[in-house]
């Protein structure tokens, strides 16, 4: 029976994609001349799963090109090589390059061949030079055995004993009858094998005749052994030696050496065919994400032995939301046993109700739990800092450090998902425009080398990311100029520093003398923030000139539950986003004033605010139209503030968000929907969507 | 070393099976007749491994092969005892997901 592979291959890109970005920040930690090794043996652990998946699995190209690297990376492993800025930059180009492999392979496009050949070329040839300088003093014929990388490429699949690169074997042992009457205990070679290193035994049974035919000192079984964790291919063979004639024996090296392609051979050299099985257990390693094949495996083959050290399970992000929503909809239930409960007056009705109370808190308790499943730690999306910093940086010719914070801060899988390229705009700014380079830094008293800070931490129920640099802050002279150069902005309007900085959040806004190819090309703070209140969050910025600029995000910590008020406009609720009311108040008749005899405003906190009338936005024959009779939500979005008119407010919930968009279609003003505790469904309400709407009511 | 024969149908319990310390190839046919007396047994059969001290492969592939052929007959094998010799044999032979199943 051969075994499929393809099933695991998904398990290994994403393993693999981990992986990578364990190898990248343990590169970005490597210190040029003084190496911490185990950041060199992680490296080197990540390239070699990487080879030993990418043969098993047949990409060719991949083990081949990561082969190279793993030969690179041993020769720093023993300290025959050091570690200099340049092969720094190879490293962390080859990681760029495997990356794009395992796209390409992934998607099943061509490899770039011309670009993989080109960094293989390059680590050939470092190799090849260390192991020049090594050999020049040595005899030529010495020199001629020396370098690696110039000898023959051992031939495909070969192994020798003791010399084998591979340290996982299959092991096919196959005693003959008469194999107990000549002294030979299978019991004691197995045990001598698991000494050897970590064996996975299993036995065939098929050949045994019942008890009562049975000749007792008869061998009728058989084994197949994984072992793994030896290199040494003659220390097994020993172990058998007493047992050659007596059985068929088969060792196989799992994962051997991929053949050396020398630097004049451009193409990829073939990778010995290997045996269809993953690779069971790669080297011992700390890092869990730098072992994927080893990972993988433990998915191919869910052995009894092996679910018990299972510490996480991997499961699809569908079966997840699909958990949560059944969630969603037991919470919904709930509420519904709630209001019943609530106006029961029956036998028993009090322990009913403390039933049902109790019924609440574990819905809540569930609801925690589940939501929690979908959370990741925010360094998922920090990890891509180091490198692009330093990168970056390289290229500016500024000094740039990069300080984490808070990276374990937790946040729903697919805020994360979407706050990455935001948070890329905002440091590549701060790199581009804030960060001085170190002779302007030093002439203005500053240390040469610029600070980026990014923190992420909980703040009243949302999560703060901010993005803090120590450069030289926002030209508010210039802002202003710039938005009163385009008529953004009255010519003689006094604006505070905040609302100046406010400006740099409109569209097409920049104050970059020159575009680059990194910021400054005019498209960014408002796709920055408009992403941002996609996700229900929002960004605001502190700028002090000459001591560097804060841009704080606030993100909510789900998408999948808000918190609400739930107001009443005629027979209908809305729930309103907690996070955009400012306050709810009763107008006096006296409050309420008319701008060309239309719009209606009323005076809250020094400012003129109009009303929406939410029962003439959605058709609603409200309880009253006396603006005095009813109540007015103060809410906020995209800066500016409105009073809504609602008749009621009825009670603040979470509410469970149900996706008006793919079950009905969009409908502007409104977010989603949810099902409320008597069945029946309440609108969610967008509040920029309701501003925007208003907006071009006045207009109108 | 020769095995003592293992204490098959002892009256009081004729289920039992109690294994010797001693389990060699070397008096292995007198372990398999105590089994073969027993194989059609309805009730349960329990084996008692607690006083086992060394095994070999013989002893355990017999073993098995009764455990196996009651459990085709749908007949049951209960293990009981602790022997440190018996686990690291079952789980270095691999038998341990044909116990498993056999249980």
């Amino acid at each position: 029976m051969s075994l499929d592979l393809t099933q695991f291959h998904d398990t290994f890109f994403e393993e693999s994609f981990e992986a990578l970005d364990s190898m990248e920040a343990a590169l970005l930690k490597l210190d040029v001349g003084s190496p911490d090794p185990d950041l060199i043996n992680t490296i080197f652990r990540v390239a070699h799963s990487i080879k030993g998946g990418s043969a098993t699995f047949g990409f060719t190209e991949v083990a081949s090109f990561t082969h190279s690297l793993e030969t690179l990376l041993d020769e720093l492993r023993g300290n025959r090589m050091a570690v200099t800025m340049a092969l720094s930059d190879l490293l962390l180009k080859s990681v760029d390059v495997m990356r794009a492999m395992l796209r390409s392979v992934q998607a099943k496009q061509p490899i770039d061949n011309q670009r993989v050949a080109d960094l293989q070329f390059d680590i050939e040839a470092a190799i090849a030079q260390k192991n020049a300088q090594v050999a020049a003093p040595a005899a030529p014929a010495a020199a001629a055995a020396a370098p690696a990388a110039a000898s023959p490429a051992p031939a495909a699949g070969a192994t020798t004993a003791g010399d084998c690169a591979g340290d996982r074997w299959r092991i096919e042992f196959r005693p003959y009858e008469g194999f107990f009457l000549r002294g030979n205990d299978p019991l004691r070679m197995l045990r001598a094998l698991g000494e050897l290193g970590q064996a996975t035994v299993s036995v065939e049974a098929g050949k045994l005749p019942p008890l009562d035919t049975l000749d007792p000192s008869n061998c009728y079984l058989a084994w197949k052994i994984e072992l793994a964790g030896t290199r040494n291919e003659g220390a097994i063979q020993e172990i058998f030696d007493w047992a050659i004639g007596d059985c068929d024996l088969t060792i196989e090296c799992l994962n051997p050496p991929v053949p050396a392609v020398t630097p004049a051979a451009a193409t990829p050299a073939p990778v010995p065919a290997v045996p269809a099985v993953p690779e069971a257990a790669a080297p011992v390693d700390a890092t869990p994400a730098a072992t994927p094949a080893a990972r993988s495996t433990q998915q191919a083959k869910p052995d009894a032995a092996n679910i018990g050290n299972e510490t996480s399970i991997r499961v699809s992000v569908e079966k997840i939301d699909e958990l949560i929503n059944t969630v969603g909809e037991l919470v919904i239930t709930q509420a519904m046993l709630s209001q019943l409960g609530s106006d029961y007056n029956g036998p028993n009705a009090e322990q009913f109700r403390a039933g049902l109370a109790q019924l609440e808190r574990n819905m809540r308790e569930l609801q925690e739990s589940v939501m929690r499943v979908r959370m990741l730690p925010i360094s998922v999306v920090f990890n891509r800092f180091p490198r692009m910093v330093r990168d970056l940086a390289q290229r500016l010719n500024k000094q740039v450090e990069l300080k984490l914070t808070g990276e374990n801060t937790e946040l729903d899988k697919t805020v994360l998902e979407k706050i990455g390229d935001p948070l890329v705009h905002l440091v590549r700014n701060s790199i581009d425009h804030g960060i001085e380079k170190a002779d302007v830094r030093t002439t203005a008293g500053k240390p040469a080398a610029g600070t980026i800070h990014l923190d992420a931490c909980h703040r009243g129920g949302n999560i703060a990311v901010e993005v803090i640099d120590d450069g030289g802050g926002l030209n508010r002279d210039r802002i202003l100029a710039k938005a009163r150069e385009r008529g953004l902005v009255d010519q003689n309007a006094t604006l505070t520093d905040d609302q100046v900085y406010e400006l740099i959040f409109l569209p097409g806004f920049s104050t970059a003398e020159q575009t680059t190819d990194i910021s400054g090309r005019g498209v960014g703070m408002d796709v920055v923030r408009r992403n941002i209140k996609e996700l229900g969050g929002s960004v605001e910025v502190r700028s002090q000139q000459g001591k560097g600029s804060r841009f704080i995000i606030t993100l909510p910590l789900t998408l999948a539950i808000v918190d609400g008020q739930s107001v009443a406009v005629g027979g209908e609720t809305y729930i309103v986003p907690l996070t955009s009311i400012i306050e709810s108040l009763q107008l006096k008749p006296s409050g309420i004033n008319r701008i060309s005899g239309r719009t209606e405003v009323f005076s809250f906190r020094g400012e003129y605010l109009p009303v929406i009338r939410l029962h003439d936005v959605f058709g609603v024959e409200p309880r009253t139209r006396n603006l005095h009779e009813g109540l007015v939500v103060v809410v906020e979005g995209d800066g500016r503030r409105v009073g809504m008119f609602v008749d009621d407010l009825l009670g603040q919930q979470q509410v469970v968000i149900k996706s008006l968009e793919s079950n009905y279609g969009r409908v502007d003003g409104i977010s989603g929907a949810t099902i409320l505790g008597d069945g029946a469904v309440a609108l969610i309400l967008d509040i920029p969507g309701l501003l925007r709407m208003g907006a071009l009511r006045s207009a109108a | 070393m020769k095995n003592k024969a293992p204490r098959a149908e002892q009256p009081s319990n004729p289920g039992l099976v109690t294994l010797p310390g001693e389990c060699q190839l070397a008096g292995i046919e007198s372990l398999q007749q105590g089994l073969l007396a027993i194989q059609e047994h309805a009730e349960p059969v329990t084996l008692d491994v607690g006083a086992l001290q060394r095994v070999d492969t013989a002893t355990m592939q017999l073993i098995l092969t009764f455990i196996l052929d009651r459990a085709t007959a749908e007949r049951s094998v209960k293990i009981s005892g602790s022997s440190p010799a018996w686990d690291e044999a079952v789980n270095t032979l691999g038998f341990s997901r044909l116990l498993l199943v056999a249980a």
